[in-house]
């Protein structure tokens, strides 16, 4: 019983590094409310630099948290990023972690 | 680094994302435009212009408008804030919205069609009421869209609608004036507002947001 309580308690070592870095989680938070969106709108929108916002991106696509998709539209190239379903399903997980974590710190 | 700040939960940034689709002015001189175009249709028809000629020409106003505002967010908003799409189950209560201003559409039409065969007992104001639900229609769907997708001039043109309503019916009421201008106040009391201040967001998004010039990662 003590066991189980020790297993389902928040600890530290279940947060997702990944998810909880600040860049990381703003870019899966604006993801999280839309379909899709390009590498311009993240940019305005989090006000990271280009180099810091593929960065993160590369980041998310291996974990698979997002899908990047690069095309065409006419000369331009777009870069679309969308929000994986193991991606909503790691920052869900992110936040009931964090809310657990949160929990247990002193007032 | 210098991260944008800001609240990072579902409600905030939908409403942020709306809020994108919505500060560029496209939408109030479009709408600005479509409503002074029904207003000036329906005043030609009440100072003696036949509706079948006003028509054709009101028509192709509809078209020209729409393509000026379909070419004008590809060409102005996207190159600046970037191309998005609000997750679908989040567009279900703007759809939901739409469907009710075109079921109170559909309503009139059949009271009007109703009204044309005679079928209501005389001396029933049938035209104010019809045009009444008209000012209720375009008021309680400027209210719904200012509630849920958070923008909040949105109120301001509902009111101006009711507003334009009850002016017309009050000159209608004390003057010789026909009922058709209810439809003229309605449409035109909130264009006159839209139209200004459309331009107005424009010109403040244009400052605001320079073209990005490469959507890539790799430039």
């Amino acid at each position: 019983m003590r066991r189980k309580r020790t297993e389902a308690s928040p600890s530290f070592e279940t947060i997702d590094r990944l998810v909880h870095e600040p860049a990381r989680l703003s870019i899966m938070a604006h993801l999280y409310v839309l379909d899709f969106a390009d590498f311009v709108y993240l940019m305005n929108e989090t006000g990271l630099t280009r180099g810091n916002l593929s960065s993160h991106m590369s980041k998310l696509e291996d974990a698979g948290y997002i899908s990047v998709e690069k095309t065409f539209e006419g000369k331009i190239p777009r870069t679309v990023l969308s929000l994986t379903g193991s991606g909503r399903d790691a920052l869900r997980s992110y936040r009931r972690t964090m809310e657990g974590v949160v929990s247990t710190l002193p007032e | 680094m210098e991260m944008a700040a800001g609240a990072l939960d579902a409600r905030t940034l939908e409403r942020k994302a709306w809020n994108r689709v919505f500060n560029d002015g496209l939408w109030d001189l479009y709408l600005g435009a479509l409503f002074v175009n029904v207003a000036a249709w329906t005043a030609a028809g009440e100072l003696g212009s036949a509706w079948g000629e006003t028509a054709v020409p009101a028509m192709g106003f509809l078209i020209v408008f729409l393509g000026a505002f379909r070419a004008a967010k590809s060409r102005i908003t996207k190159p600046r804030i970037g191309h998005f799409q609000i997750e679908r189950a989040r567009t279900k209560k703007v759809h939901l919205a739409a469907s009710l201003a075109l079921a109170v559409t559909v309503i009139l039409v059949g009271v009007t069609f109703v009204a044309g065969m005679g079928a209501f007992p005389e001396g029933i104001p049938l035209v104010a009421i019809m045009f009444g639900v008209t000012a209720l229609g375009v008021s309680g769907s400027f209210s719904l869209a200012a509630y849920s997708l958070g923008v909040q001039r949105f109120y301001v043109y509902g009111a101006l609608a009711a507003v334009g309503y009850v002016g017309a019916e009050v000159l209608a009421a004390t003057s010789e004036v026909g009922r058709g201008w209810d439809i003229v106040g309605v449409f035109g009391l909130p264009a006159i507002v839209m139209l200004p201040l459309g331009l107005l967001l424009l010109r403040r998004f244009l400052q605001e947001h320079p073209v990005v010039t490469d959507s890539g990662p790799d430039a």
